[in-house]
């Protein structure tokens, strides 16, 4: 969907790529400003939203122009956290938070309409960056113009990875002017993410489609493991294949994205993994939620429940469900525990400690099943990852 | 370890994350770029159609 439509390439990327780096200075951000209006109500319009989702572009109008009034110190930088948490708890969390006070099907408030506006989870990350970062001076205004084709520039724009302005607005106003070089590498990126998406990602899906409670309790226990592993594979290949293409789209613009994917799977434990896992979600929940609630310079009690709370946030970001808040807390608790087992051993919380060969082929093999075992929560809802477990350790039906 | 090291960075330019591969440019670099397009785009051609969406947009 989207990334692996014709319509993408043909009507969006490519038009809008020349365009924008045949244009002169001033025309840039315009281009991408309206490139991106238009591949937001034309994606609303046929694949997520409908013509509401489409009407949500007033999102971007509205932040774009409450974003003139950010400034340091400023409260309306409060104001565009609050209007961009807003948009999250409504559009995706009504239905979850309602249906917590009013269960079983007797929800009063439930909005039987609800949709996700394209991108909602993505674009929000971003208002509230902008917002904040603005709030404590740690990056320039820019123009309207600028700041819309911040926020709407489309590669980016469904699923990542978050941007920072002060990446972008440098690269936006002097993009790379090698356009052999980069045409080159972004096309490679875009094909091989397209190869990871059908090729592997896609064919897995053989194997994950298993994964519910029917299945489940027919299948052999020793093929459930099987079934996770091929999920946690899927959800690699899957979500590095979207990144590589959206690095891959931002290259052909002359616009360099940070990357999203470091070998995460190779990582010998829990805190590299997520060093290296969606990244720029990290390094977004390390600067917004791990450091405002005090993150490592407060007691050590402190320390761990802001692990916990950090990965519960990300948990819930992820989706809107018990099995999230819990997959969640699995990673909380692994970090915690990770943490508390450097710190017993008197070793650097960061560093990869001075470990044997088979020292570290233990370290990862231990973090790679932690990490995949995890994946079960998020694939499945709580009462079919019951089962999975029962049926995996006991044999139950 | 220098192995695995050697083997991503290899995987990372035919990737396309990296802009020079390890030992930088060689003349068949050029012909393993094309070898390697052409099994990208064979690749595609045989795997597509299966209308799967991506995982992680609203999930």
């Amino acid at each position: 969907m989207i990334f692996n439509t014709f319509s993408y390439f043909f009507l969006f990327l490519l038009p809008s790529a020349i365009a924008f780096r045949t244009a002169s200075a001033p025309w840039r951000p315009k281009i991408l400003a309206l490139s991106g209006t238009l591949f937001f109500v034309y994606f609303s319009l046929t694949a997520v939203g409908g013509v509401l989702g489409a009407i949500c572009l007033a999102l971007f109008l509205w932040e774009a122009t409450v974003s003139r009034l950010y400034k340091t110190g400023s409260r309306w930088c409060w104001v565009g956290v609050a209007l961009a948490l807003g948009i999250l708890a409504v559009f995706k969390y009504w239905n979850f938070a309602t249906g917590i006070v009013w269960p079983s099907g007797a929800n009063p408030w439930r909005w039987s309409g609800a949709f996700l506006p394209l991108g909602v989870s993505f674009f929000t990350f971003e208002f509230i960056h902008y917002a904040e970062d603005r709030r404590l001076g740690r990056t320039e205004a820019g123009t309207f113009w600028e700041y819309l084709a911040f926020i709407l520039f489309f590669p980016t724009m469904v699923a990542g990875p978050i941007k920072r302005y002060q990446d972008f607005l440098p690269a936006l106003r002097a993009p790379s002017p090698n356009w052999a070089a980069d045409w080159e590498r972004g096309l490679t990126r875009i094909l091989v993410g397209l190869a990871k998406k059908f090729a592997i990602a896609d064919l897995l899906t053989t194997f994950t489609v298993h994964l519910n409670e029917t299945d489940i309790a027919a299948a052999r226990p020793w093929v459930l493991p099987v079934w996770l592993l091929a999920f946690g594979l899927q959800i690699y290949f899957d979500f590095s294949a979207y990144s590589d293409i959206a690095i891959g789209s931002a290259r052909l613009f002359g616009l360099p994205v940070k990357e999203n994917f470091d070998w995460p799977y190779l990582q010998t434990d829990l805190a590299a993994f997520w060093r290296h896992w969606h990244m720029s979600l990290t390094r977004w929940l390390t600067d917004y939620v791990y450091i405002p609630l005090g993150g490592s310079r407060v007691g050590a009690v402190r320390v761990y429940a802001n692990v916990i709370a950090v990965m519960l946030a990300s948990g819930l970001w992820h989706g809107a469900g018990a099995n999230f808040l819990v997959w969640g807390l699995w990673h909380g608790a692994g970090l915690a525990a990770h943490r508390g087992w450097r710190v017993l051993r008197g070793e650097s919380v960061a560093g990869t400690g001075g470990l044997s060969v088979a020292g570290r082929f233990g370290a990862w093999a231990l973090t790679f099943t932690y990490v995949n075992v995890g994946w079960a929560f998020f694939i499945m809802d709580l009462p079919t990852a019951g089962k999975f477990f029962r049926h995996l350790v006991m044999g139950w039906h | 370890m220098k192995t695995l090291d050697e083997a991503k960075k290899w995987l990372e330019w035919f990737g396309g994350v990296r802009d020079r591969p390890p030992g930088g440019d060689h003349p068949w670099h050029f012909w393993a770029r094309g070898v390697w397009w052409g099994i990208l785009a064979i690749l595609i051609a045989c795997f597509c159609g299966q209308t799967s969406r991506f995982l992680y947009i609203d999930f």
